[in-house]
């Protein structure tokens, strides 16, 4: 088998990236709604 | 009137300004976290853009470049993704991405202000271009902030990715020499006879003659490696790198095929010059083969070499032919064959026959490596060099005889090679030796061998009792574990098969090896 020797590695590595990175703006958005939630009904 | 409409448009224009602030201020309670989202959202958008651009849409060329003459220490391979690649690809992603998300930000900007700060409304919409200032400082510093997260992902996965690597290699190496040594594997070039403590293998690529001297799990690679032409090889035996041609790492020769799948067993021939190692050797091994055949057991020759010089040399042994002379100075390459019974392991022989001449001199004797790594050893004893014998013999014998007689008195020369073996640390006490009286189809008939070959025992009182040659027998016993004399008679019968009494030293040979072989119906 010969080709780019990286192709492969890059692959998985930008997927699981871009998984990892995903599941941490997730968070990130989750946590934010629910610090809004609990901020803003004292606000009012 | 006329002062007055001023007044009124003035207090218009204080209260569309002082409502428009207002709409402003709200405004800007919602912007901000949206901007902030949106800011977030398209860092993190860019960023991976980025890295897909840098992996997998257009790859730049490898930062190490395989070397195609490797200096020392150095491979002609791909370094693995991890130990070089991974973190050009993450400097080259978070450089494109930070400058792709700057120009975004300015464009941004720029835009705001153009539009809320200069032109004929911006008195009136100024405070919507400090909303739109705000948003954009607040989403920007967001931005970077998450773009700073994925990055410092990114670069723990390749850190992470790069130990994990380094704990591979560790115990794919620690997993590959356990059972290399649980199976007792161990290899030897039959060339230079230096142990060999992991093959050199020749790149698989189709046109590629690249060496790659160290294969095994390291910085070129996990489990395969790229060879500079772009073909991948497994990095280990256990891998299946014994598909690939091997060669020793000491003088480059070819090893033989499937090198490291068997345990090895050495077989030195030693003994003086014309003594009919070559011819006992050539004997052996169809012996062996023989044997195997009629124990529906494997036999193959190891490498093609050694298939060559077999059949190079069979005819010789055709009654009335004799085998060539060996060459002194070359160093003996063995005789490499594959022998696996049916219950037992596969093993590889190597049967190495050596010039008698090489014995006479200590310094030629240091130089056959293979003598210190033996545990079985066959010494050939010319019965027509054993001085009574030859004495004693009537002279119309000895002038029929003169020819074949070997030039050294066999006494010296075992009691020199077997002190210069024990020196090169070869443990002859742990070792079996067979001593094999060669031409016995000379001397059959004649006293006192008439009679005396019928076993070991028979044999080994003739040596000793009419033959004189008690000092040596002695030696024999004392040096080694366990010895078997046979008289052989190195030759082939009409219909091609191998005389009975080379079969049986071929059998006990075998046999102490763990590759006894049962007859099969």
């Amino acid at each position: 088998m010969s080709g780019e020797p990286y192709a492969r590695t890059r692959l998985l590595m930008f997927w699981f990236l871009a998984a990892v990175v995903g599941l941490v703006a997730l968070g990130a958005l989750a946590l934010l709604g629910w610090t809004l939630r609990a901020v803003l009904p004292m606000t009012a | 009137m006329d002062d007055i409409l001023p007044l009124i448009a003035l207090g218009a224009v204080v209260v569309l300004e002082v409502a428009v602030v207002f709409v402003a201020f709200w405004l800007l309670l919602a912007a901000v976290p949206l901007a902030l989202v949106g800011f977030v959202a398209m860092f993190l958008g860019t960023y991976l853009h980025q890295v897909r651009q840098t992996m997998v849409i257009s790859p730049p060329a490898a930062r190490h470049q395989p070397p195609r003459e490797p200096a020392a220490g150095e491979q002609p391979a791909y370094r693995q993704y991890f130990f070089s690649q991974g973190w050009a690809d993450l400097e080259q992603s978070v450089g494109a991405a930070a400058g792709r998300c700057q120009v975004l930000t300015v464009q941004l900007t720029n835009r705001i202000v153009k539009s809320c700060f200069r032109g004929d409304a911006a008195w009136l919409v100024w405070p919507f271009g400090i909303v739109g200032v705000a948003g954009v400082g607040v989403g920007a510093t967001g931005g970077a902030v998450a773009l700073l997260v994925a990055v410092a992902v990114h670069a723990v996965l390749v850190g992470v990715a790069h130990v994990i690597c380094w704990c591979g290699i560790a115990l794919l190496r620690l997993i590959d020499t356990a059972l290399l040594r649980l199976r007792g594997i161990r290899m030897t070039c039959g060339a230079c006879h230096h142990r060999v403590p992991y093959p050199a293998y020749e790149c698989p690529g189709p046109g590629c003659t690249l060496r790659h001297t160290d294969v095994r799990p390291g910085r070129y690679g996990v489990f395969r490696r790229f060879c500079a032409c772009g073909t991948g090889m497994p990095t280990l035996l256990l891998l299946g790198s014994h598909r690939l041609r091997a060669f020793c790492v000491y003088c480059g020769e070819p090893l033989v095929s499937e090198t490291g799948t068997a345990p090895e067993v050495m077989l030195p021939l030693f003994g003086a010059t014309t003594a009919g190692k070559t011819r006992l050797m050539l004997t052996l091994v169809r012996a062996v083969s023989d044997l195997s055949a009629a124990a529906s057991a494997g036999f193959e020759f190891a490498d093609a070499e050694t298939e060559r010089r077999y059949r190079e040399l069979l005819p010789a042994l055709e009654p009335g032919r004799q085998t060539r002379q060996t060459v002194v100075g070359q160093m003996p390459r063995a005789y490499s064959v594959y022998v696996a019974p049916p219950a037992a392991v596969r093993r590889l022989v190597h049967v190495f026959d050596v010039a008698g001449e090489r014995f006479v001199r200590r310094q030629r004797t240091e130089e056959l490596r293979y003598l210190a790594l033996a545990r079985l050893y066959l010494f050939v004893l010319d019965p027509l060099s054993i001085e009574p014998f030859w004495r004693h013999l009537p002279e119309v014998h000895r002038a029929r005889l003169a020819s074949f007689r070997a030039v050294q008195p066999p006494e010296g020369l075992f009691v020199q090679t077997c002190e210069q073996m024990q020196m090169m640390g070869a443990r002859t006490r742990r070792s079996r030796l067979a001593v094999a009286v060669s031409k016995h189809d000379l001397v059959c008939h004649l006293p006192p061998f008439a009679g005396a070959a019928s076993d070991s025992a028979a044999l080994e009182r003739c040596l000793v009792r009419d033959l004189q040659l008690g000092n040596l027998v002695r030696t024999m016993r004392r040096e080694f574990r366990e010895v078997r004399f046979f008289a052989t008679a190195a030759m082939l019968d009409r219909e091609g098969g191998v005389d009975a009494s080379v079969v049986a030293l071929g059998r006990w040979l075998l046999d102490g090896e763990g590759l006894a072989m049962r007859e099969t119906a």
